[in-house]
């Protein structure tokens, strides 16, 4: 027992807690650098930051006030920085920069800027305007209620988005891409093995692409959407409610249709992976089903189709057509037999 | 009924034919009772198809995707301020930018590695495919691009700059190895198998169709991914701190 005091009273006295406050003028910048541990931020109505942190003995936290920043970073008495754990208080104005390759990041209410750059690492990020660049290696990415250009990218795990507003470019390596409840210009969403999951409006004028290689990509926008539509896949399969007509039917599965008049320009792109788009409600039309409909591009009493039922009626009407031209043939051959000189019957019914 | 009258009815439906050819069909209507059975076939079907209402949702995706992008906080309306700038580029730009900064930082970082203190690790190869096995491919079109864009924007774009740029990154990062963290470095290299499955798969599709644009562009960007982790692998500060 009184070595697990000793032990304890040894830990304690090795850890040690930094905390200073310094009034900041408006525009300056906060750049943390932290080797490993976490930095957590938030933001206050004050014109000052305040910032704790917890480290051992071993590490100190240095801060140096210039002009127009405000740097914060760590380093290793005997060696490389250890582990140190931030909670940062700014003022809702400030842009922040953090990095640090073994480090959990959040930063929480802020309309500045944000830059995040980790290795190993998780990051969260909710607020913030203008440029926000959040990146990881190991480490999944979320953002949320932002607005202004983003760059959010992880390699080995998923990066979501979430409430925003602005230019989006999202990317992965392994892992899913998902935006949500966005308004944006210019989305560019892109995963080599991972899913895309788009659920938002698309703008008249704005610019959509999503790209994997063998993930899927869902699509769910509002009713009545007006985008020009590219789809490409090498093995997958695209499914859709919406009313589309064909305008390009490429090899393999590239074409390209317009949905709702037109307006937004949107690419979808899966090699292997499945594509589904939905807009509002309706039933899911395959891509067998546009392939027969560009087809059937002769039948032009029914050039705009309204939904996907309508055309599974075409195509029933089709089948039925066939059904009967199959009967009336098979009812002409039969007919023909027996025109033809009967067989003599068998020798048990002679007798 | 013959398959010269079986072809024609909806453009007669739509008011499409010659006025011979309609007076022709309309005789031969008068007298073909099955051609004249689908004709009301198909005026049927468009006039039902015309007052059609949307069917009921028979496949939801919205739980799936709500499920999975973990929505738990309602919709929140924002203020809509149009961006001045949009910083998206075309694939076949971003390619070229891709490029042109590889090439920009790859021969910085070489020089700089060259003169600096990292010594040359002899470990394994960071990369499962060693570059320039495979044929390179010739763009000669772009991705799939939405109507109205230029899908030559690719030509005389060769796969084999991006061979060498990559080739170049990967000797780097194989220099570079020895400083990162060995979890980092594992993850990397798991990744860069990857994408070295991915253009794979694309080289060996575009073998089958050398003129597709998709298969182009998928192969570009697939190459653009890996130059861009490599990249990002060699910038890596190193587990030293």
């Amino acid at each position: 027992m009184m070595l697990i005091a000793a032990a304890a009273f040894t830990l304690a006295s090795m850890v040690t807690h930094t905390d200073t406050i310094l009034t900041v003028r408006p525009g300056t910048v906060l750049d943390v650098s932290n080797y490993g541990g976490s930095v957590a931020v938030t933001s206050w109505n004050r014109n000052a930051v305040h910032i704790e942190a917890d480290h051992s003995r071993r590490t100190n936290v240095q801060i140096e006030t210039g002009p127009n920043a405000l740097q914060v970073s760590t380093n290793g008495r005997y060696g490389p920085a250890g582990v140190v754990d931030f909670q940062i208080s700014v003022p809702v104005w400030m842009s922040i920069t953090v990095r640090g390759p073994f480090t959990d990041v959040q930063v929480e209410g802020t309309k500045g800027g944000v830059t995040v750059e980790t290795v190993r690492g998780e990051v969260s990020v909710i607020g913030g305007s203008g440029l926000i660049s959040l990146s990881t290696v190991q480490g999944s990415v979320s953002l949320q209620k932002a607005n202004g250009r983003m760059k959010v990218s992880s390699i080995n795990e998923g990066v979501s988005v979430e409430d925003v507003v602005g230019d989006i470019d999202a990317q992965t390596v392994n892992g899913d891409v998902s935006i949500s409840r966005a308004v944006a210009d210019a989305i560019e969403a892109v995963s080599v093995s991972g899913d895309l999951i788009y659920a938002g409006s698309l703008k008249r004028d704005g610019q959509y692409h999503f790209q994997t290689h063998s993930g899927d990509i869902q699509l769910l926008v509002p009713d009545r959407t007006g985008a020009y539509v590219g789809v490409s896949t090498f093995s997958g399969e695209f499914g859709t409610n919406c009313p589309v007509q064909l305008t390009q039917l490429k090899r393999h599965k590239q074409f390209q249709f317009t949905l709702g008049g037109g307006g937004a320009q949107l690419e979808l792109e899966s090699f292997s992976g499945d594509i589904q788009l939905q807009a509002g409600k309706g039933t899911l039309m395959n891509l067998e089903d546009l392939k027969d409909l560009k087809d059937l591009q002769d039948f032009k009493g029914l050039k705009e189709f309204k939904n996907a039922k309508e055309f599974r009626n075409l195509k029933e009407f089709e089948k039925m057509k066939a059904l009967r031209k199959f009967q009336s043939d098979a009812k002409h051959k039969q007919d023909d037999q027996e025109e033809t000189p009967e067989t003599p019957p068998p020798p048990d019914e002679e007798k | 009924m013959t398959d010269r009258w079986t072809d024609r009815l909806s453009e007669y439906l739509d008011g499409d034919l010659a006025a011979p050819e309609r007076a022709e069909l309309e005789t031969h209507l008068s007298l073909c009772e099955e051609c004249a059975e689908a004709l009301e076939g198909l005026r049927t079907v468009a006039e039902r198809a015309q007052h059609l209402e949307t069917p009921a949702l028979t496949e939801d995706l919205w739980p799936g995707i709500e499920a999975r992008i973990g929505a738990a906080s309602p919709a929140r309306i924002f203020r809509f301020r149009p961006s001045t700038f949009r910083f998206t580029l075309s694939l076949p730009q971003a390619a070229a930018a891709a490029l042109a900064l590889t090439l920009l930082s790859g021969g910085a970082m070489w020089w700089a590695m060259r003169s600096g203190p990292l010594a040359p690790a002899k470990g394994v190869p960071i990369a499962a495919q060693a570059p320039g096995a495979t044929p390179p491919a010739t763009f000669t079109a772009g991705a799939a691009t939405a109507p109205g864009a230029d899908v030559n924007q690719f030509a005389g774009f060769d796969a084999t700059h991006y061979d060498a740029a990559i080739a170049d990154l990967e000797r780097m990062l194989t220099e570079h190895r020895s400083q990162l963290d060995t979890s980092t470095v594992r993850v990397v290299e798991q990744n860069l198998v990857i994408i070295d499955h991915a253009i794979e798969q694309a080289r060996r599709a575009l073998a089958a169709d050398p003129a597709s644009p998709y298969l182009n562009g998928h192969l570009a960007q697939q190459l653009k991914l890996k130059l861009d982790l490599l990249r990002r692998a060699t910038d890596l500060p190193g587990a030293h701190g």
